[in-house]
């Protein structure tokens, strides 16, 4: 019973898409539901996982974002290593801004989202029908990962209403029931 | 403010100083716990304060917390209010705890109803789907714990993913239900004053305007009343509460722990007081954009701008708000799934002649493996909260009219229950694998409904009520 949970919770995670096709690109930034995928609810979301090994170096951590960590630190950094990298999501990246355009050549920008140093995805909401595309920037306003392309085609209205009514009228059936069966039942001596 | 505003230090102090506090509580609680029915249903005599709470604080969970916000995140004003109308599962199930109090005395669980009145195949295809939703719950709950902590603190989240489950485990297994019930009232305290807080502080801070503002120029599905993924999504969302509730023994357990005559008003009462609350917790999800935040995950939302919005000291306060709503719900739903199993698998499967005393050690062994296999499950986060969820949403709802007709109607035959059990399940898990999550219950209640209707017309089960009264044994 376990084992078939766990099936169709993979089933349910989505894959993940391509690499990144720009050598220069530091970052691989992808669309989680998929490379090719259409996106239907008007919301969707990007990663740009990153290697542990050449992000949780020495120096990062010496830099201490935090009090407490730094003095930690200070006495014995080698075991404390060890323990940050399995207590804490630290990685670090070179991006600061996520623009989105309808234009492949991003020239008129649509959004613009500060993205932390250690954040590593993004979730975006409320997308309108249409073509979006997508790149990570750094401080300097250079691209630091490669471009994606979200497609957001949202349900039909006919395909809509036919199942947005179908549950109008089961729920006005139950509600009925609850009202004229439910609610009213005298319990039988 | 630094992106995570607790430092690992302070999620530490806090984590240890809940789980000493709340395992010290269940273990204070249990003490006196001699019988199994102590164990599992309180003595059978919880009073109308408590009771109130404990369906709220339950109803009160990740759900309201993280899953309100993240559903409003993504499908807008009609994920916020199909959210809130998640109550009419407390309001309706209301009567049908009286019923079911009136009708099984001594009953257990939902399994002993759906085993005496549609027999053991009905049975057996009612243990797959409470089993695969009080998992699909389970996991959604220990991943909460990790996502609240990695959002709030940086700390890792399969840290405290562990650490909320070991610590739910704890308590739940020194004190059972009577624990469970007496932490959800302090709970349901915290929660209710933290979320008022919270809101109201949004509302002060970026006011509806602003919110309005900004999502109809960069998010103007968000405020869309004829955004399709939501309208699909608001019904879809009533039938998965309602069949949560109908389903659960979390709300049948305390149907038959609630002192007589109490289910009823505790019910109405705590669907009532419930209602508002992800509305609250739904706008703060739609002030996110506005505050220029956009998190990893969407259900990391509400936390994300309650702690931006309060400040360092706040996000401690967010913490414990959230920290005590996953609890509540965790403490409660390994208590029921531990009794469903101990109940209805071990004492109706394996050792039908198990001693009371046995079936009480027993459950305790239950607790700890649900948390183990739990947390297994957890580790990989193979989805968001809402996705983990919505997967169950598929299995619950087809529930609703088995169960509410059985309680109500002698006609309903075993045949049918089950056939609407295993082919509404089926039409949920095509549902949101073809169209999409937000029609997994709704595909299920259709396909449910339409097999029981067939059953009523073609067969009369004339079941006599009085079987259930003496509680007959499994054959």
């Amino acid at each position: 019973m376990v084992s078939v949970f766990l099936f169709l919770l993979m089933m349910s995670s989505g894959a993940i898409s391509s690499e990144c096709g720009e050598r220069q690109c530091a970052l691989d930034l992808q669309l989680k539901e998929g490379k090719d995928e259409a996106i239907t609810s008007g919301h969707f979301n990007l990663v740009w996982p990153i290697e542990k090994q050449s992000t949780t170096s020495e120096s990062q951590e010496s830099e201490g974002d935090r009090e407490d960590e730094s003095s930690v630190a200070k006495n014995s950094k080698k075991n404390t290593s060890n323990i940050k990298g399995a207590l804490i999501d630290y990685e670090q990246h070179p991006a600061k801004q996520l623009k989105i355009s309808s234009e492949q050549s991003l020239t008129t920008i649509s959004h613009s989202i500060d993205i932390h140093s250690t954040q590593r995805a993004i979730s975006l909401t409320g997308f309108s029908d249409g073509i979006y595309y997508a790149q990570l920037f750094d401080n300097n306003d250079q691209p630091v990962s490669n471009q994606v392309k979200v497609t957001v085609e949202h349900h039909s209205m006919t395909k809509v209403w036919i199942i947005f009514t179908s549950g109008a009228v089961l729920f006005l059936i139950l509600i009925g029931y609850m009202v004229t069966k439910v609610f009213r039942h005298k319990e039988e001596a | 403010m630094d992106y995570n505003p607790i430092s690992i230090t302070t999620a530490l102090v806090l984590l240890v100083l809940f789980g000493v506090v709340w395992i010290f509580f269940g273990w204070w609680l249990g003490r006196k716990n001699k019988s199994l029915d102590d164990f599992m249903l309180a003595g059978r005599n919880v009073g109308l304060a408590f009771a109130g709470a404990t369906a709220m604080a339950t109803w009160i969970t990740s759900n309201t917390t993280l899953v309100a916000p993240q559903l409003t995140y993504q499908y807008g004003i009609w994920g916020m209010v199909g959210y809130s109308l998640a109550a009419l599962g407390l309001i309706f199930f209301a009567p049908m705890a009286k019923r079911i109090k009136e009708l099984m005395p001594k009953g257990y669980t939902c399994g002993d109803f759906i085993r005496v009145r549609y027999g053991k195949a009905a049975w057996v295809a009612f243990l797959v789907v409470s089993f695969c939703y009080a998992m699909g719950w389970l996991v959604s709950l220990g991943m909460a714990g990790g996502v609240l902590l990695s959002t709030l603190s940086g700390l890792s989240y399969h840290v405290g993913m562990t650490v909320i489950l070991a610590i739910c485990v704890g308590y739940t297994l020194l004190g059972g239900l009577k624990a469970v019930i007496a932490t959800d009232y302090v709970q349901t305290i915290i929660i209710i004053v933290g979320i008022l807080i919270i809101g109201f502080v949004c509302y002060q801070t970026v006011g509806l305007e602003t919110v309005y503002e900004y999502n109809k120029q960069y998010h103007p599905k968000l405020l869309d009343l004829l955004f399709p993924a939501s309208l699909l999504f608001l019904f879809n969302n009533i039938f998965f509460g309602l069949g949560e509730i109908f389903h659960s023994n979390v709300w049948w357990s305390r149907a038959l722990a609630f002192r007589s005559g109490i289910g009823k008003k505790a019910y109405l009462m705590s669907g009532l007081l419930w209602l508002p609350i992800p509305i609250v917790t739904g706008f703060i999800a739609l002030a996110a954009p506005s505050l220029g935040l956009y998190p990893e995950s969407s259900d990391m939302v509400g936390p994300m701008v309650a702690a931006n919005l309060l400040g360092d000291i706040g996000a401690i306060f967010v913490f414990i708000v959230v920290f005590s709503a996953l609890a509540s719900s965790l403490d409660s739903l390994l208590a029921a799934t531990s009794d469903l199993v101990t109940r209805d698998i071990y004492n109706g499967l394996v050792d039908k002649k198990a001693s009371k005393e046995k079936l009480h050690r027993i459950s305790k062994l239950v607790i700890l493996g649900l948390g183990f296999v739990t947390w297994l499950i957890c580790l990989p986060r193979l989805s968001t909260l809402g996705g983990v969820l919505l997967l169950t949403a598929g299995f619950v709802a087809s529930t609703i009219w088995p169960i509410t007709l059985g309680l109500y109607q002698k006609r309903l035959s075993g045949e049918f229950a089950t056939g609407a059990f295993v082919l509404g399940s089926v039409a949920g898990l095509i549902g949101y694998y073809t169209v999409g999550d937000y029609v997994a219950a709704l595909f299920s209640c259709i396909v449910s409904f339409v097999i029981c209707m067939i059953g009523l017309l073609v067969k009369n089960d004339n079941f006599d009520w009085q079987r259930l009264k003496n509680m007959e044994k499994p054959q």
